[in-house]
């Protein structure tokens, strides 16, 4: 027989290395710098606390990279890449200084844009929201004691006095003491966050998982957009001038 | 040749002699600088260098500073900023609390996977270019921002790519990318000035701090994420440090390095995960050492561990540590009240005791 003897190891690596996904994760810049080679010695998993209570492992994420095995990158993508705790534990312990954090930040930025975070994402929608129309992330508000029922009698006594003891230690602090967001940021600032989001690309991103979303960003941009675009053109201005 | 073990020891530590990983990101700004690439937001007013990995010097501004808030810690621990903004008061030093300043939105990015790293550096970069306008040095309160932003200069440093796309929205925003000269937080700052914290406590709490005992924990992403750039080195020692100068007495315990479960995401959607990581640190604070307080410099970290110990009775459980973050310890020592000042009572787990130990009323 003519035929190549092949290496079955070799073999499976070069006929997954092509993945979809595989090739996707090795797009981001930030990949070259979280994997050096891996020792398989463990120490990643050893510090992670994903690993002690999930079916997850950063020293797996570590080697299904370096084996091209789309099957295994592919298992993560389906679900298991939401179980890391994003602790960077194990990129401080790695003697090969490798990032097991990074590559899961990766791929879970592609799950959003790829139409696979729904689920993971399910329990999302205020935080994204606030984040998109308050420029915060979070709000007084939002620690209600039906959503956190496991934090304890203690959070439902705070949660009916936080608007009186706020308003006692911001004393004298403006735009501190609000219970929809986490401070008062101003209009512009908002619509300058919305901008941010919008140019780079993100706010499309977010549609894929929260399409209402997008529009809310957009009417409220749209309301404003006169006034915060004159603002800005005053901005550009000073800011030429500045430079000369 | 012979070496002693001490030489050998301080030559790990620093780097010393050493051409291995010394990395100084400082010298890369600077010739980006130089080049016009980028601008750097220098150091306004007096600065203390204290050191990090491989001896290197990083300057800490002590006065004029540009508050960057943390959304965690306005929303559900108010005492912490209140705190920061009281013992600047107490000292003397000039702040600004920016209403124009947004969120860092890396909690989101982390636990989402929503937005991107322009999206991430552009934020950073207009809140860096708020801080630079209004003349004040960027500081940090929040470890999740201080996490995201060191990682986003050195992203920004070592990218023209990034670099560029986030100067371009930077220009529509008719603003410049202008990167801090140092990435500090506040607990960063804190231990910079305990000289100074000391010198103006009040002597009756330093008698009450004196003596009391307590463990730390810092969060992840104070210096797991980016780990070059923080005071002491590797193992952080600024919430300990400060602490300490004022006369606690710090004690170690073997979990001292374990994520605390927050997860950015489990927080919200996981937390029987959360639960049971801080099972595990507080059976180890508990049976190894059973201190007076926990104390902390993240708002993840001390929101899990503020909320997360009276569910522990459901595992058979009993755990009362208060969680006390370290600018309300210095903010006790110089006098703040307890609730109206330090916010305190906005902690779940009780500090009630652990006032009265010390003598502070609260009524
Ligand atoms: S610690 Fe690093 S070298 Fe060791 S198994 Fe994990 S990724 Fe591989
Ligand atoms: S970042 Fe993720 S993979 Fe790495 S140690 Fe933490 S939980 Fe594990």
């Amino acid at each position: 027989m003519s035929e190549e003897v092949k290496n079955p190891i070799t073999e499976k690596i070069e006929s997954t290395k092509g993945g979809h996904f595989y090739k996707e994760i090795m797009k981001d810049f930030r990949i070259k710098e979280s994997l050096h080679g891996c020792l398989n010695c463990g120490t990643c998993v050893a510090n992670c606390p994903a690993a002690a209570f999930y079916d997850y492992s950063p020293r797996e994420v570590c080697q299904m990279m370096i084996e091209g095995d789309e099957e295994t990158i592919e298992e993560y993508m389906n679900g298991k890449i939401w179980n890391c705790a994003q602790c960077f534990s194990c990129k401080y312990r790695c003697p090969k200084e490798n990032s097991a954090a990074d590559i899961v930040m990766t791929m879970r930025e592609i799950a959003v844009r790829e139409g696979m975070a729904g689920e993971a994402l399910a329990g999302y929608t205020r935080i994204a929201k606030l984040v998109l129309t308050r420029g915060n992330q979070l709000a007084p508000d939002m620690l209600s004691p039906d959503a956190f029922p496991d934090w304890g009698p203690r959070m439902i006594e705070l949660s009916e006095k936080k608007m009186e003891m706020r308003e006692e230690l911001f004393k004298g602090f403006p735009g501190m003491n609000v219970v929809d967001r986490a401070w008062a940021a101003e209009d512009f600032t908002i619509y300058e966050m919305q901008k941010i989001w919008q140019e780079s690309g993100a706010l499309e991103k977010v549609g894929i998982v929260f399409p209402f979303l997008v529009d809310i960003v957009q009417d409220d941009m749209e309301d404003k957009a006169d006034e915060m675009e004159a603002k800005i053109a005053e901005k550009k201005a000073k800011l030429a001038a500045s430079n000369k | 040749m012979s070496y002693e073990i001490n030489d050998v020891k301080t030559a790990i530590n620093h780097g010393k002699g050493m051409n291995y990983h010394v990395h100084d990101i400082r010298a890369e700004m600077k010739k980006l600088e130089e080049e016009g690439e980028i601008k750097i937001a220098h150091i306004i007013g007096p600065y203390k260098e204290e050191e990090v990995m491989y001896g290197i010097k990083k300057r800490v501004p002590l006065d004029m500073h540009y508050q960057h808030k943390s959304c965690g810690q306005c929303a559900n621990l108010p005492g912490v900023p209140r705190s920061n903004f009281y013992y600047r008061d107490k000292l003397g030093i000039k702040y600004y609390n920016d209403m124009q300043q947004t969120s860092c939105t890396a909690w989101n990015y982390h636990a989402s996977g929503l937005g991107n790293l322009v999206q991430l550096g552009a934020v950073a970069a207009r809140n860096w270019h708020r801080a630079y306008e209004e003349g004040y040095n960027f500081t940090i309160h929040c470890v999740t921002s201080f996490g995201n932003y060191l990682e986003m200069r050195h992203l920004l440093v070592g990218n023209k790519e990034l670099r560029d796309e986030v100067k371009k929205i930077m220009a529509k925003l008719g603003r410049e990318l202008v990167i801090p000269e140092e990435i500090v937080h506040d607990s960063e700052i804190a231990y910079a000035l305990r000289d100074k914290i000391l010198a103006n406590a009040d002597p009756k709490r330093l008698a009450a701090i004196k003596g009391l005992k307590a463990v730390e924990h810092y969060g992840c992403h104070f210096f797991k994420q980016v780990s070059d750039d923080i005071i002491g080195g590797k193992r952080p020692i600024v919430v300990g440090g400060l602490a300490s100068h004022l006369g606690v007495q710090m004690e170690e315990y073997s979990k001292w390095f374990m994520c605390c479960g927050f997860g950015f995401r489990h927080i919200l959607v996981n937390r029987e995960f959360t639960r049971s990581a801080q099972n595990i640190k507080l059976k180890a604070i508990k049976e190894e050492v059973d201190p007076d307080m926990i104390l902390v410099n993240c708002t993840g970290c001390g929101t899990t561990f503020d909320k997360t110990q009276w569910i522990q009775k459901a595992v058979g459980e009993d755990y009362h540590y208060p969680v006390i973050f370290y600018s309300q310890l210095a903010a006790l020592a110089l006098g703040a009240h307890p609730f109206k000042e330090a916010g305190l009572n906005f902690h779940v787990t009780p500090v009630e005791p652990l006032l009265d130990k010390m003598g502070i009323s609260y009524s």
